[in-house]
């Protein structure tokens, strides 16, 4: 450029390059690789991120950055046998790590040692515990009833639990309040006096008094306190009319032919 | 009597109509392993009995939910011995005796236990199992009496068989110790 130039003089010989370079041309420059632009953006953004990290962790720079080493084939389809393979392996060293006896011939001296002691000792291997001689044949009878047992009382206690749970709540009080009524009822009733009370309510002179004057076997308890009764209320007369008169009136009032009732003694 | 696969039983076990009559067969087939097992563990047989009866019964209420990946009697001697250590803790408890001498006092109330029927040596055996802590005796026992692998006891009590096999070895030289003490004695 020259000294005091304008700069619209400069811009239009720059405009005249080509007929000073003839050689090149224009349009060359404006070659470049393809997908430049489209990549562009992507790598600009790598440039700021590393340029970040550069400036908050200095310690990087002097890391150089390395591709990652090769992996023989396979390597990545083969590795998850080859960890499980070193868990069982680990597993097998646990098992049979035992710091003191490690070896086989090692426990294999211990075996023959223990078994000399216990020859040297001479102890017989019999049974020195008796049992009852029935006792196996009984056991499984016994072990049966037991676990009978045990069923009852764990479907009583599951019945139980099935009644308290939300859905029959309310059944279940309502059938609890219902028994406790009846129970109550039954009570009571049992403490009122009634004829069905029977004889074993009466005293003891009553007692002997009914069973002097009827057969002991297969008599209705009830005719028996209605008489007891009627005579107690009107007079204390014996239960058997003594009188002639009264009887005679008896035998006819009932329809009982004379003829057959004994003569009096 | 007729043993029959602990599949039958346990199929008949499932079907309703069959169930008592299955675990029945179930009680007889294993009852008196079960028994002895308990009664090496609690000594008295009433004690024996209750906690033989208290296996079974919980057996009953669990055998819906046994899964077939282990053998029923091993399932059984695992339920037998875990009451049984409980059994005993509850005793201790109610004795009021500290821990480490209950199967010791137990044992010497024991000495006139009408069901003993074992020789000297074989008392002294039993007091000297009885002085063992609880794992120690139940591993001497199922090794020693029952004759079990350790492998079986391995899945009975949860355990690997290499500390079984220390465990018993162990066993063996307290017992050693103390049939032979007596003996010096005597």
């Amino acid at each position: 450029m020259k000294a005091n130039n304008h700069i619209g003089d400069e811009q239009e010989d720059l405009n005249d390059l080509p007929s000073f370079l003839p050689g090149i041309r224009k349009e060359a420059f404006s070659a470049v690789p393809e997908g430049y632009f489209e990549s562009l953006s992507d790598r600009i953004l790598d440039k700021i991120e590393d340029t970040e990290l550069l400036e908050s962790a200095p310690v990087f720079s002097q890391i150089p950055k390395v591709a990652p080493p090769a992996v023989p084939a396979n390597y990545f389809d083969e590795l998850p046998e080859m960890i499980f393979s070193e868990i069982r392996l680990d597993e097998i060293r646990k098992q049979s790590a035992e710091p003191a006896y490690a070896s086989y011939f090692e426990q294999l001296h211990l075996e023959i040692e223990s078994a000399v002691i216990l020859e040297k000792l001479q102890i017989g291997k019999e049974e020195p515990f008796a049992v009852a001689s029935d006792y196996f044949d009984w056991l499984p009878s016994v072990i049966q009833n037991r676990i009978l047992e045990n069923k009852k009382q764990a479907f009583s206690w599951t019945w139980l639990q099935q009644l308290l749970l939300p859905k029959f709540m309310v059944p279940s009080a309502l059938a609890f309040l219902i028994l406790v009524f009846i129970g109550i009822r039954l009570t009571d009733d049992k403490r009122m006096p009634s004829k069905d009370s029977g004889i074993f309510a009466l005293n003891q002179k009553d007692k002997k008094e009914v069973l002097d004057n009827f057969e002991l076997f297969g008599f209705d308890e009830n005719i028996v306190l209605d008489h007891v009764s009627a005579c107690r209320t009107s007079t204390d007369e014996p239960l058997v009319p003594n009188d002639k008169g009264a009887a005679i009136d008896y035998l006819m009032d009932n329809n009982i032919d004379m003829s057959t009732v004994g003569t009096e003694n | 009597m007729t043993e029959y696969p602990d599949e039958d039983l346990l199929d008949q076990f499932r079907n309703e109509s069959t169930r008592n009559m299955a675990f029945n067969l179930i009680v007889r087939k294993y009852q008196r392993r079960v028994y002895w097992h308990i009664r090496r563990l609690v000594v008295d047989h009433d004690d024996a009995d209750d906690v033989t009866q208290n296996t079974f019964i919980k057996a009953w209420k669990g055998l819906d939910g046994f899964k077939q990946d282990s053998q029923l009697f091993t399932w059984l001697y695992r339920i037998a011995t875990n009451e049984s250590f409980s059994f005993l803790k509850q005793k201790k408890a109610n004795l009021n005796i500290p821990l480490d001498d209950v199967s010791y006092a137990i044992a010497i109330s024991k000495q006139d236990d009408n069901y003993f029927t074992g020789d000297e040596i074989q008392k002294k055996l039993q007091m000297a199992i009885l002085t063992l802590p609880e794992k120690q005796r139940i591993v001497f026992n199922m090794k020693y009496f029952d004759e079990m692998k350790y492998e079986e006891m391995s899945r009975v009590l949860d355990t690997s068989v290499g500390a079984l096999k220390a465990s018993y070895h162990i066993a063996v030289k307290k017992i050693e110790a103390f049939v032979t003490k007596g003996q010096e004695k005597g």
